[in-house]
């Protein structure tokens, strides 16, 4: 199984070099009026990944909390194979791939990135150690909170980065901020249904009952809110959200069917179904969150001023960026089996 | 008879050569739009095109039209967008890299060289005005990609070409005030081309230039004014 999927995230992998090193950005379906697509919303939700599940981690690993301790090391692996996969996809949307180290050697300190990229290198050094270290003890537990304190900070970062673009009213909102932090929480408590502990299984799942509703609170929310204003660009991200199947995958797998599993039976098998359920609606979300803000260009007027690739406010993600999304999280998973063999050896419950 | 009325043309490259006479960091480039003399023929868009070798999705210059009133009471104006060279460019400030910044006589700039191509500029202006090179060209495809596609241009003042991927491709494009040309002594391309002779252009701290005095007593428009970008092209409506 491990050896499949390697193959299969390695031939997502080739897609994407061949987007930087061959076919260029001819290749892809973004351009100038939606600048983001699937390959910035996949790269948002692996980061958001690994900031959830380092919060799990640091549980057991930063307070030593010991219900926590099964679930750590494996949401420890999945948090730096996560951020760690991330890093090549991003670089892949760039026009200039090799020149993405710029960013580390002449940052512009007034950008949110260059903090969130130095703030993704010290975390990964961090946590690496902590991996190698192995079980919680005094000595790791400075560098446990620390490496929690680094993906709170990256987290942060990576939604100031959305939260200060004043060309786009949908993301120029402070609520964007919570909204990354409740998500991360998310996918931290779906991370951990997914792996079981051996704690208070009914505090883990009330805990992600509740995560679930207030995020759904905050998306439905601002989809409401939104529909309701007048500036034009919000009102029409609210259509783009209603009409789009992203939004309703979230809806009802990253909502509504985890909710009626986790209230409805308790075992271990709905609870890691739940996970993958949540997983998966928050990476429909995710995509709906990058890609809504475009759903009306700067002027509404310019799409038809001139016409041209990459002159419209209609996007669909085309094979390659389809294959090598889903190469880079192909791949992560197979990274985690890698990474994580300890947990199949000891068994899970949830 | 009376004398023949100076084209505006002349008056702004004399107000050009005035301008160029000073230090850089005293000049202050702007410009005017006046939407009540543009007809909407595109020639400014055009005229950059062709200076540029702009390849497809790429533009400086859109003319946006709009549409007031309904039947029969109704207008349409024409509203060209080049960059606004804001004095708060949020694209500056959004850039990971530093490689788009303001120049001291106002031109907001892309170093090609240093662009990583991340899109950041485009993202956060909030006029449209960035677009992106993904290296495509209009002939592409035909049995011949034709060679003005890969002559060189001059941007910034540098020669460049896009053969073999070379940057601008993987870029963002933009506006720049035709900066070659202006410190070669020649209006921007937009100007010149002007059919309408809507579009002024000189310095801001010249108060006898053109570009000042004729908004005086106007309705001057300031595009996304709420956001307080402070841009350096203003609109006669
Ligand atoms: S695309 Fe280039 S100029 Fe624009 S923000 Fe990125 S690095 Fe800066």
């Amino acid at each position: 199984m491990k050896i499949l999927l390697t193959i299969i995230g390695l031939a997502g992998v080739l897609l994407a070099g061949g987007k930087m090193f061959v076919w260029g950005d001819a290749a892809v379906n973004y351009g100038s009026y939606v600048p983001w697509g699937l390959w910035v919303a996949v790269y948002g939700f692996m980061v958001t990944l690994s900031a959830g599940s380092s919060l799990i981690a640091g549980f057991y690993y930063g307070f030593g909390r010991e219900e926590y301790k099964e679930a750590a090391r494996p949401a420890l692996v999945l948090s730096i194979v996560s951020l760690f996969f991330a890093m090549p996809l991003i670089s892949a949307d760039l026009g200039h791939p090799l020149r993405g180290m710029m960013i580390l050697v002449r940052p512009n300190v007034h950008a949110f990135l260059p903090w969130a990229v130095w703030a993704y290198i010290a975390f990964l050094i961090v946590s690496i150690i902590v991996l190698i270290r192995g079980d919680a003890g005094r000595d790791t537990r400075f560098l446990g909170i620390i490496s929690m304190l680094l993906a709170g900070a990256f987290l942060l970062f990576e939604s100031l980065h959305f939260a200060v673009v004043i060309a786009h009213p949908v993301w120029n909102s402070a609520i964007i901020i919570p909204l990354f932090f409740v998500t991360a929480d998310t996918l931290g408590f779906a991370v951990l249904a997914i792996f079981g502990g051996t704690g208070n299984a009914f505090m883990n799942r009330t805990i992600l009952s509740s995560l679930l509703i207030l995020l759904g609170l905050m998306v439905i929310g601002q989809v409401i809110v939104h529909a309701n204003s007048s500036p034009p660009e919000l009102h029409e991200s609210a259509l783009h959200a209603v009409s789009s199947p992203w939004f309703w995958t979230y809806i009802a797998l990253g909502l509504v069917l985890p909710l009626l599993l986790l209230c409805s039976s308790r075992s271990s098998f709905t609870m890691k179904l739940s996970g993958w359920s949540i997983l998966i609606g928050l990476l429909a979300e995710k995509y709906e969150f990058v890609t809504s803000a475009f759903a009306l260009a700067q002027f509404a007027e310019l799409p038809s001023a001139f016409h041209g690739p990459g002159l419209t406010v209609h996007y669909t993600p085309n094979i390659i960026e389809i294959g090598a999304a889903a190469g880079f999280l192909i791949l992560t998973m197979a990274a985690y089996m890698w990474l994580s063999p300890r947990r199949k050896r000891q068994g899970g419950t949830a | 008879m009376s004398p023949a009325k100076e084209d505006l043309v002349v008056t702004m490259l004399s107000d050009l050569k005035r301008a160029l006479r000073k230090p850089r960091s005293e000049r202050r480039w702007g410009m005017v739009i006046d939407k009540r003399k543009c007809t909407g023929c595109y020639a400014c868009t055009v005229a950059c095109i062709a200076e540029y070798k702009l390849p497809p999705g790429v533009v400086y210059r859109p003319v946006m039209e709009k549409e007031h009133g309904s039947y029969p009471n109704v207008t349409r104006e024409f509203i060209p967008r080049p960059c606004m060279h804001c004095d708060n460019p949020p694209c500056v400030k959004g850039c990971p890299v530093k490689a788009t910044y303001k120049r001291e006589d106002g031109i907001v700039v892309i170093d090609y060289d240093l662009c990583i191509g991340c899109r950041t500029c485009l993202v956060n202006c909030p006029y449209g005005a960035r677009t992106y090179d993904r290296g495509r060209f209009y002939t592409e495809g035909t049995p011949v990609l034709e060679a003005y596609e890969k002559e060189d241009f001059y941007e910034y003042g540098r020669r460049r070409n896009r053969k073999n991927n070379a940057s601008p491709i993987g870029n963002a494009r933009k506006c720049h005030f035709c900066t070659s040309r202006i410190e070669a002594g020649v209006l921007p391309l937009c100007v010149t081309s002007c059919l309408g002779r809507a579009t002024y252009f000189g310095d801001l701290n010249d108060p006898a230039a053109l570009v000042n005095s004729v908004v005086v007593g106007r309705n001057v428009e300031v595009l996304k004014e709420h956001l307080a970008t402070r841009p350096k092209v203003v609109y006669i409506s």
